[in-house]
């Protein structure tokens, strides 16, 4: 079965404005992947050994994520979270957008550079309260009770005004527009949603390599009935 | 028709050279951060801080010149980059992913890398997952050096 993409009409590339509009579409996706990822490495950690008190209760399931596993799995997690839903984003955006990776990219540019610096606070400001989330997931409440704990607040707001976290903002842009470029440039290259890509890549698998067409031989006039 | 001949082929000319290429490039940039923190364990610079700075301006220092490179490889050998965007970044990919791996995974089967509770096989898990991560960033800096280069010659 030829399965045939929605058409994406040639020569119609969309505004400059476009790529600034997906960057910020990204940055707002991200901040729920963000949180999500917050919620997954309190499930990994510890809400599946405090919510199973019986070791033949969900056995599958610890056996799928007891620890130590729990925290190699983090590591892959990050790599999907972090690195291909970003691109996969990009990649379906300049699709949909028609975002051109050989016109106009330095507003683009600029956008996911400030998303990606931002991005990195959001994930501070997370990881700041992290145990309050954990306390959240675990006990339903979101403040703690047994433990004397410093304001998160303040403790992210000294955190982010060093020096180093300035670097480490520029450096996060930088990676965060590369990841967006090449996205963008995936996308405007195959010129299909990244499902379409993948869907026509393994029919294409799946079908009989076709012959090349031969040359007619000498003598044989190809079409004209005798 | 002639223009599109000087074009390498996908496989048999682009992918090794550019196999080759990031496996130097990352290889180079490796080795650079082991020789300056093999230099400061041996200067009994023992700061943690100091030795992540040192990291930090090592490799801001290499970053620039690993785009440089890729970006005047990429104007020498004529990367049709329309057609075999996949298979650039797919040959960075793999490229830096075997140079990460050759540092990573010995030391990840080493017996006393691996912490208390962790066996070897949560080390290589661990170990793998951060080599393909940076092979990732490594794909995605190749190719906007590329990209930069292509839409120079476009």
């Amino acid at each position: 079965m030829t399965v045939i993409p929605e058409p994406v009409p040639e020569n119609d590339e969309g505004s400059n404005l476009n790529g600034v509009k997906a960057a910020l579409a990204v940055g707002g996706i991200m901040v729920a992947v963000y949180l999500l990822s917050s919620f997954l490495q309190v499930y990994e950690n510890e809400l599946l050994n405090s919510v199973y008190r019986y070791p033949d209760e969900f056995a599958f399931l610890r056996g799928l994520f007891q620890s130590p596993w729990s925290t190699d799995l983090i590591d892959w997690q990050d790599v999907v979270l972090f690195q291909l839903v970003p691109f996969l984003l990009f990649f379906y955006f300049a699709v949909r957008m028609r975002i051109s990776a050989l016109g106009r990219i330095i507003p683009m540019v600029i956008a996911m550079m400030v998303v990606g610096a931002c991005l990195l606070v959001v994930r501070d400001f997370i990881g700041a309260y992290q145990s309050n989330i954990s306390s959240l997931l675990l006990s339903g409440s979101f403040t703690l009770h047994n433990m004397s704990q410093s304001n998160p607040l303040s403790g992210f707001l000294s955190s982010i005004s060093t020096p180093l976290e300035i670097w480490f903002m520029i450096q996060q842009g930088v990676i965060f527009s590369v990841l967006g470029v090449t996205g963008v440039a995936f996308g405007s290259f195959s010129g299909e949603t990244p499902y379409w890509t993948l869907r026509n890549w393994l029919e294409s698998g799946e079908e009989e390599p076709q012959p090349d067409v031969m040359d007619a031989p000498q003598g044989v006039t190809v079409g004209a009935p005798d | 028709m002639a223009a599109e001949e000087r074009y390498v082929t996908k496989w048999r000319g682009l992918l090794p050279r550019l196999v080759l290429a990031s496996l130097t490039i990352t290889f180079a940039g490796e080795l650079l951060q082991r020789a300056v923190t093999g230099l400061l364990q041996y200067q009994n610079y023992s700061s943690t801080t100091f030795s992540l700075d040192i990291q930090i301006v090592v490799s801001s220092a290499f970053f620039p010149f690993a785009v440089f490179a890729l970006f005047y490889l990429s104007s020498r050998v004529r990367i049709d980059l329309g057609n075999d965007y996949v298979a650039v970044a797919a040959s960075i990919f793999l490229g830096t992913l075997v140079v990460f791996l050759l540092f990573g995974l010995p030391e990840a089967v080493s017996p006393g890398y691996a912490g208390a509770g962790s066996s070897a096989v949560d080390s290589v898990i661990q170990t793998t997952a951060e080599a393909v991560e940076g092979s990732i960033f490594y794909a995605f800096v190749g190719f906007a050096a590329i990209l930069l280069s292509y839409r120079r010659r476009m």
